[in-house]
């Protein structure tokens, strides 16, 4: 029979040494959890470690759970960080940069990222890029750009200065323009390409 | 100045376009919001397999096994499956075996057992120094045969798998890890910093390790010592920071800790992330954590 307790009883019984609490919310959750980790990280093995992690650290971390979200929100966030961390130990290990500099590219042959790229591959390097940025920036961005919080929530869900969001906001968003400037082409219906001497056409 | 002052630096020179183009392809990542719409986004059944794995790691967070029993096999555990063969291989040559030993390098170990395949295990090579029996500590039960006094120190030609080795009577807990481990890799002189002098070849063992005779598993011989650090790091070259025998949730445990050497091959260690595990004396790992380590 389902445990009829809500999620926040559930960690509150964790937190108060119920051994079976967490996992029973964890279960709850595994599939939307899983979905998460899958998407984010792209392959099952990475999801498999990314969410371990972030479980371990959701249960050793209940106690700072402050309520002021949803369980599963919060157990999401966590999840989305962990899976970021391993995309950017992962990018680190595969030593292969992100094509952060497209227009210095020598030659006009050189073809426009975007033309191979479909929806899901945009998401994965955006989500790559977003992995590399400092973690108070990517909170920032995945609050306000990502989640749609104002910039007056995410500063409240965050504990600091609204002006402090906004400044995050802005750098992060500088970094990821630099290192994806070549999504500028995406919708565009004349895709600029490279040409020999690094200018746009 | 203050972040909020929104000082000028070169992130300010952005293409308005590419900056448009990143917020549109941040606002497709819907994913990534605890509540997307997407209907796709929860109907994703988590595979058995990781299911039995994060109930396993949950399990052993709650409650590290004991030695001897049975315990399901998490991420972390894992790792540490392939040096089971060998552990066993070298208890079965003797239990009492305290020897470190390098890849290749040299040993100060205990008195080795008589009827040793502990030749082989001590085959590449070491110059030994054994403790001397009579410095097991006064008190202790009386080391059976082959239950020897461990090595005061250990010299390792090759890259040694351990830069300290210490017996600081910790009682580690999860919630306590991150500030246990720092305070025990400052005690040891061993914070980790992107400037650390390499690894001396000799560690020296504390007495009341070395004395004790309580040592087993890892501290029985040195390959079983690079094995499990090789085997937690994947990275036979790998260097931990410190081994603590002490106790985790109040069980006998080595702790080991080390920078995080999960980074491509020519590339140092990472260390600012510091990995720590905690392992039975077969190496099979109970608990683990990673943290960053501010400075």
């Amino acid at each position: 029979m389902a445990d009829p307790r809500s999620d926040s009883d559930l960690l509150a019984a964790h937190v108060a040494g119920d051994p079976l609490a967490f996992e029973e919310l964890v279960r709850r959750h595994r599939d939307r959890l899983w979905a998460v980790a899958l998407r984010t990280t792209g392959d099952p093995e990475e999801a498999a470690d990314a969410l371990q992690d972030a479980l371990i650290s959701a249960f050793r971390r209940a106690h700072q759970f402050r309520g002021d979200s949803a369980v599963t929100t919060w157990l999401h966030r966590i999840v989305v960080n962990a899976c970021l961390d391993r995309l950017r130990r992962r990018n680190v290990r595969s030593a292969q940069p992100l094509p952060d500099d497209v227009d210095a590219l020598p030659g006009a042959v050189v073809a426009d990222p975007v033309d191979h790229m479909g929806r899901r591959e945009v998401q994965l390097v955006v989500t790559e890029a977003l992995a590399e940025l400092p973690e108070e920036q990517r909170e920032a961005i995945l609050l306000v750009d990502v989640e749609g919080w104002s910039v007056e929530e995410a500063a409240r869900m965050l504990d600091c200065p609204e002006g402090t969001v906004k400044s995050r906001c802005h750098r992060g968003r500088a970094k990821l323009a630099k290192s994806l400037g070549y999504l500028r082409n995406l919708d565009s219906s004349d895709p600029v390409v490279p040409d020999a001497e690094g200018g746009d056409h | 100045m203050s972040e909020e002052q929104f000082p000028r630096s070169a992130d300010d020179d952005v293409d308005p376009e590419a900056l448009a183009a990143v917020q549109r392809a941040l606002g497709d990542l819907a994913f990534l919001r605890p509540d997307d719409g997407d209907p796709a986004s929860t109907t994703e059944p988590m595979p058995p397999w990781v299911w039995d794995r994060i109930s396993a790691a949950l399990a052993e967070a709650h409650d590290p096994q004991p030695t001897g029993t049975p315990h399901r096999r998490s991420r972390l555990s894992r790792w540490g499956g392939g040096l089971i063969a060998a552990s066993v291989a070298v208890l079965a040559v003797g239990v009492a075996v305290t020897a470190f030993r390098g890849t290749s390098g040299t040993v100060v170990a205990g008195e080795a057992p008589a009827a040793d395949a502990g030749a082989a295990v001590m085959a590449d090579s070491a110059a030994v120094e054994s403790a001397p029996q009579q410095e097991a500590v006064a008190g202790a039960p009386a080391p059976s045969p082959r239950m020897l006094a461990g090595p005061r120190s250990l010299s390792f030609a090759g890259i040694p798998p351990i830069r300290k080795i210490l017996g600081t009577s910790t009682d580690y807990s999860p919630s306590a890890m991150e500030g246990q481990v720092t305070a025990t890799l400052e005690q040891a002189g061993v914070l980790p910093a992107s400037d650390m002098p390499s690894p001396e070849p000799t560690v020296e063992v504390p007495t009341e390790l070395s004395a004790s005779a309580q040592q087993t598993g890892l501290l029985q011989s040195a390959q079983a010592l690079r094995d499990c650090v090789t085997r937690l790091t994947h990275k036979g070259t790998s260097t931990a920071l410190v081994l603590d025998q002490s106790t985790f949730k109040g069980q006998p445990a080595s702790i080991i800790v080390s920078p995080d050497y999960d980074v491509p091959a020519a590339q140092a260690p990472d260390m600012s992330l510091i990995e720590v595990w905690v392992v039975d004396p077969d190496c099979n790992i109970t608990w683990g954590m990673s943290f960053r380590m501010s400075r």
